[in-house]
């Protein structure tokens, strides 16, 4: 029963693209759109999808302003996404361990 | 999941940390420059003192804190308009940045032209709290050579304060190059290591 609840990873942080933007959430105050798209390498399409995933969950605010005459999206992680971050992280550590455990 | 899965789960997360660590790493562009703006105008102003021209002093640091505010003010808030990536860190350096160059301003105009103290004290104490924003950044970024370099300014505060010569304005000119433009060199090669990282 543990072993299947520790196996159950947050399926919202566990796809690739949205586990990088989180990642990269993580460390710093916001990131644009432009940034998250270079460091993730998808497209606008692709990012924004996983975007509107990730606030819908309530781990990432959105919000949108002019730099001059520039549109631009900036994004930040939530207190919700910090802490369901650290948990998928705590739980990849414990599969981690179980696996070193069976070896 | 599997080993595999788990290892690549944590590839990208090491890499997404490291590659925004080296985005979001100073420039050093303002202390560099502030530094040459404040050794020329701390050597126009030792050279106005030894030609007896001492009027000359205030309109010397009025144009350096002018163009040290061009320099804040494109370098810094231009630069922090256009970055890609906003970090905690940053904005605290800014903070503190500012907070002492709002000291600075007091120490180097408000006061001794109130007579609180004389002039000569001046660099004494602008050296004082340049240490402790120097000492910041580099605690700040976790930079040990930064934190030394704040040593510069807080010893070369005790020099200035005992000794007396005409030429006091060269051990002011030796501060500044090892306590801002060092840092700021510093600085600047994290920075270029780390986009030409990014880069690749």
């Amino acid at each position: 029963m543990k072993h299947e609840k520790i196996l159950q990873l947050n399926p919202i942080i566990h796809a690739p693209t949205r586990l990088a933007i989180l990642s990269i959430l993580i460390t710093v105050e916001s990131a644009n759109f432009t940034y998250l798209k270079e460091s993730t390498g998808t497209t606008d399409g692709n990012l924004s999808t996983h975007l509107t995933k990730l606030e819908e969950s309530d781990y990432v605010r959105i919000e949108k302003n002019f730099v001059g005459k520039k549109p631009q999206t900036t994004c930040a992680i939530t207190e919700n996404g910090r802490m369901a971050f650290k948990k998928y992280l705590e739980q990849l550590e414990q599969i981690v361990q179980m696996q070193k455990n069976k070896i | 999941m599997n080993h595999d899965q788990i290892q690549q789960e944590i590839s990208i997360i090491k890499s997404m940390i490291e590659k925004t660590r080296r985005e979001t790493a100073e420039s050093g562009h303002f202390l560099i420059l502030i530094g040459i703006v404040s050794v020329i105008g701390t050597f126009a102003i030792g050279m106005f003192k030894i030609f007896n021209l001492n009027y000359m002093d205030l309109p010397v640091m009025i144009l350096m804190l002018v163009i040290n505010g061009l320099i804040g003010y494109f370098v810094v808030a231009r630069e922090e308009q256009k970055e890609k990536v906003k970090t905690y860190t940053k904005s605290m350096l800014y903070q503190v940045w500012f907070g002492c160059g709002i000291a600075a301003i007091m120490i180097l105009f408000l006061f001794p032209l109130t007579k609180v103290y004389s002039f000569q004290l001046v660099p004494v104490l602008v050296s004082m709290i340049m240490g402790i924003m120097i000492f910041s950044a580099g605690v700040i970024y976790e930079l040990r050579y930064i934190q030394w370099c704040s040593i510069v300014w807080w010893g070369g505060a005790c020099l200035m304060a005992y000794i007396e010569s005409q030429y006091k304005f060269l051990i002011m000119i030796g501060i500044i190059i090892l306590g801002f433009i060092l840092p700021g060199v510093i600085f600047n090669r994290q920075y270029k290591n780390g986009s030409k990282k990014n880069e690749a």
